[in-house]
């Protein structure tokens, strides 16, 4: 399915969320005040004052509970990972079980053109593991001390393309809203239960052992509403997820080719190591895992066994397909480690001069949103390819930043020392290590986007305030510089995207607007043409497109550095149907001429990468 | 059954109740909103001590790989680098007291502390070295200097990266009312990561007298 597709559905499936939910809270009105009625007002149904107590009661309630929720959920996937006690793993870390589980995350995320989500560890002895987050620039994944401890590789990264999968059909997203509207109907039964207990507590006086009485029955019926509201809840929750399970798990296998992988993970949940945890927010959060979190009636997955046969069932089918694609053949315990396809895309500071096809810009385009073994190899090869200092920095939050700074510095010697001396006004130790990294290394124009999504796990473990002086340092430097060339731009545009995250502009609430595709659009044709003819085509070809884009491109002084962040910002709020406009049309600007150089595929991935479209490395021509 | 009291009597009562109940309960998911806050901050004080911990550890794997590849040069700064092993020990001994006892505020100075030392006496190590001119041409005493002055500059962020997670926690648990349901609960300070100023006072060792044997010509022409 292409990926805007599943993320309109998604949305739709949020839609019915919400339906629900309304219809959950007027049923809960409508028993709240049936309730009271019967006791407080002995029968009486027509009671004005009463009703306008339940609904003002209700509302309260959910309204508050459901807030707390939101205002929790809005902090990203790193919230839910925190709540569950999750600390981060270091993505410098030289702990065995831990680099692995980091290395296959970073070819996975790299692989499918995401920012390197952070990898969270709970200390638990079980097997699981979640995605979190509200967009892919929030996500995180959480994985047990036992996932890491007890499973192979090729386990792992069956687990691991699970989650990713969670993540590209934003059902990372759903579960955020699902908690949070949950949390709203379970506050009522809090507030029976908080009933029950004073009436059990307050001291029996006389006359009150009647009211006290009633005030326990409310208790107990609020407790039973909340309950039966929770459980509507669960039933939403299941039938949404247990699809989802069974969705991802058919995607896990796709994007590895390998069935043993996952199947053999569930396996081993199945013969014993178990999936329960022992966290007490296990079962807030229950539906966001790999596995069952916590041993209940209302499972939010569908029983392992079942899952297993039909990913051993779908293996026949797989094996048949991926023939042509994979070079290794079926991996077994044998085989350590993932596909290496390495002969499909070396880097290399050769591939910078190749040119890249118009054939796989559009193949990256349709595998937008999913992975494939061969892309995994790619980005393992990217990673193996980096200078060993870049990366060794970019695990590090401190180092990291300076390999992004290094990134942005000019290429004129002159002004590179200025800004330099910019950068060492601020933090000198941040100027030192950007020196000493742009006189080492070289990242070639096809490593960038890869580093940089790199550096965003280390970026995550910043606190607020170190995070703010970051921030400043790079606006400095982007403001000391004069030229801007392509390359500046896709850094500036990725960076955006993947660092700053979709809430950076200066107002949010702004419509994306054809206009804005239509300035994007012409970056691209403007950057990727070298006469005037070459850029009517490129245009031509992304009216073809879009029919919509107006008949001329936008004038090239109007093609700004700030313009283009402006439209860009604008772009990651919109629709998705705004989004998916402007990815063909920059892909059919792109492949126009045929003679596409990799920068600007690059720059092409970093447009899609910053309006929250991932798009996979796009294969230069061999 | 009870004998029916008439409804206006009843009425306002269990109103009153019931409005009562709302209230509780908002303020129970007040509450539980609070407690959950201070969970997630206390969860990130302990992220950024784990990254400051895994610099840690890569100063005390470098410290005797340095020792041992200056220690042809630098006969005459025995003391020094006996310093430097001895407190290295210690720092390793402090560190997994810690490990042992997460988020103990003595166990957390003391490690501070040690470090604060370790890293005093590896700085004077440093500018020992400068007076070897040999060593300049040692490339894997150049490198390990190197490596370890830049894990110098990732603890010394870690360490800003955690401090700010510690104040924020911290000040969460003493502002009102937030400081009702840290007492409720028993939450307790965490420890700043910062050796006490009395600590920087640097232990016995002897700067000027072997240091000088060796002669300054060689150094100057360095």
């Amino acid at each position: 399915m292409d990926f805007f597709e599943s993320q309109e559905r998604a949305k739709r499936n949020t839609t019915w969320l919400v339906a629900l939910f309304i219809m959950g809270v007027i049923a809960t009105v409508v028993s709240v005040h049936v309730v009271l009625s019967l006791t407080v007002s002995q029968g009486k149904i027509f009671d004005p004052s009463m009703f306008a107590l339940s609904v003002g009661s209700v509302l309260a309630v959910v309204g508050v509970g459901t807030a707390v929720k939101f205002a929790q959920m809005s902090h990203g996937g790193a919230a839910v990972a925190q709540a569950m006690g999750g600390t981060q793993v270091d993505p410098g870390s030289s702990d065995p079980d831990e680099r692995r589980i980091l290395n296959v995350v970073e070819e996975m995320a790299i692989a499918s053109g995401v920012r390197v989500p952070p990898v969270y560890l709970m200390e638990d002895q079980t097997i699981n593991a979640f995605a979190a987050g509200n967009s892919e620039q929030d996500s995180v994944i959480g994985v047990t001390r036992g996932c890491i401890h007890a499973l192979s590789r090729d386990e792992l990264q069956g687990v691991m393309a699970h989650e990713f999968s969670h993540i590209f059909h934003r059902d990372t997203r759903l579960n955020m809203r699902l908690v949070a509207w949950l949390g709203g109907i379970v506050a009522v039964s809090m507030v029976g239960r908080i009933l029950i207990r004073s009436q059990m507590y307050s001291r029996p006086s006389r006359d009150k052992n009647n009211n006290a009485a009633i005030g326990l029955g409310i208790g107990v019926a609020l407790f039973i509403i909340g309950i039966v509201g929770y459980f509507f809840g669960r039933i939403i929750q299941s039938a949404v997820s247990r699809q989802r399970e069974f969705l991802a798990d058919a995607s896990a296998v796709q994007y590895t080719r390998n069935p043993d992988g996952i199947a053999g993970a569930l396996e081993k949940i199945a013969r014993g190591a178990g999936s329960q945890l022992s966290a007490p927010a296990a079962a807030e959060f229950s539906h966001f895992f790999f596995a069952n979190g916590i041993a209940s009636l209302f499972s939010t997955h569908p029983p392992i066994e079942e899952r297993i046969a039909r990913i051993r069932g779908a293996k026949m089918v797989e094996a048949g397909v991926t023939a042509v694609v994979t070079t290794t053949g079926p991996t077994g315990a044998a085989t350590a480690g993932v596909i290496h396809p390495r002969a499909t895309a070396r880097p290399s500071s050769a591939a910078a001069f190749q040119g890249v096809s118009a054939a796989s810009i559009h193949g990256a385009r349709r595998s937008m949103g999913s992975l494939n073994p061969l892309d995994l190899g790619t980005a393992h090869g990217l990673i193996a390819g980096l200078p060993e200092s870049v990366v060794d920095a970019a695990r590090n939050p401190f180092s990291a930043r300076a390999v992004i700074c290094s990134l942005l510095l000019a290429r004129d010697r002159r002004e590179r020392q200025a800004q330099l001396a910019g950068i060492a006004t601020a933090d000198p130790a941040l100027a030192n290590a950007t020196d000493a990294l742009q006189q080492t290394a070289t990242i070639t124009p096809r490593q960038r986007l890869p580093v940089i999504e790199l550096c965003a796990a280390s970026l995550a473990q910043l606190s607020p305030a170190q995070y703010q002086q970051f921030r400043s340092v790079l606006t400095q430097l982007i403001a000391s510089d004069s030229q801007v060339d392509r390359l500046e731009w896709t850094v500036r545009v990725i960076l955006r995207g993947v660092i700053e995250g979709p809430t950076a502009g200066k107002d949010p609430n702004a419509r994306a607007t054809v206009a804005d595709v239509a300035l994007v659009v012409s970056v691209l044709a403007w950057s990727g043409a070298t006469d005037e003819a070459g850029v009517a085509r490129a245009w031509r070809a992304a009216r073809g497109s879009e029919a919509l884009l107006p008949a001329e491109q936008t004038a090239a002084q109007l093609c700004t550095l700030d313009a283009l962040d402006e439209s860009l910002q604008r772009l990651s709020n919109g629709k998705i149907g705004i989004k998916r406009k402007l990815v063909d049309a920059c892909v059919a600007c792109v492949a126009a001429d045929g003679q596409t150089t990799v920068e600007e595929a690059e720059l092409l991935r970093a447009v899609c990468a910053s309006i929250g479209a991932p798009m996979p490395p796009i294969a230069a021509a061999a | 059954m009870h004998s029916a009291p008439t409804i206006v009597a009843v009425s306002p009562v269990l109103v009153a109740a019931v409005a009562a109940g709302t209230a509780i309960a908002l303020v129970a998911i007040w509450l539980m909103a609070v407690y959950n806050g201070l969970v997630t901050r206390r969860v990130r004080v302990q992220n950024g001590f784990s990254q400051i911990d895994v610099q840690l550890r890569r100063r005390h794997d470098l410290v005797p790989n340095l020792v041992a590849t200056v220690k042809g040069y630098m006969q005459h700064e025995r003391s020094t680098l006996e310093a430097v092993t001895s407190a290295r020990a210690a720092a390793i001994n402090a560190r997994s007291a810690v490990s042992a006892n997460p988020g103990d505020v003595g166990a957390t100075l003391a490690l501070a502390n040690a470090e604060g030392v370790l890293q005093g006496l590896l700085g004077q190590m440093m500018i020992l070295m400068e007076r070897y001119p040999d060593l300049k041409a040692n490339n894997n005493a150049l490198q390990l200097q190197e490596e370890l002055v830049s894990t110098e500059n990732r603890i010394a962020f870690a360490r800003q990266a955690y401090n700010d997670a510690v104040m924020t926690f911290n000040t969460k648990l003493a502002v009102f009312p937030d400081v009702l349901v840290a007492r409720l609960f028993s939450f307790t300070a965490a420890a700043l990561f910062e050796a006490d100023q009395s600590a920087r006072a640097l232990p016995n060792v002897d700067f000027s007298a072997p240091a000088s044997m060796e002669p300054p010509r060689n150094t100057h022409n360095s």
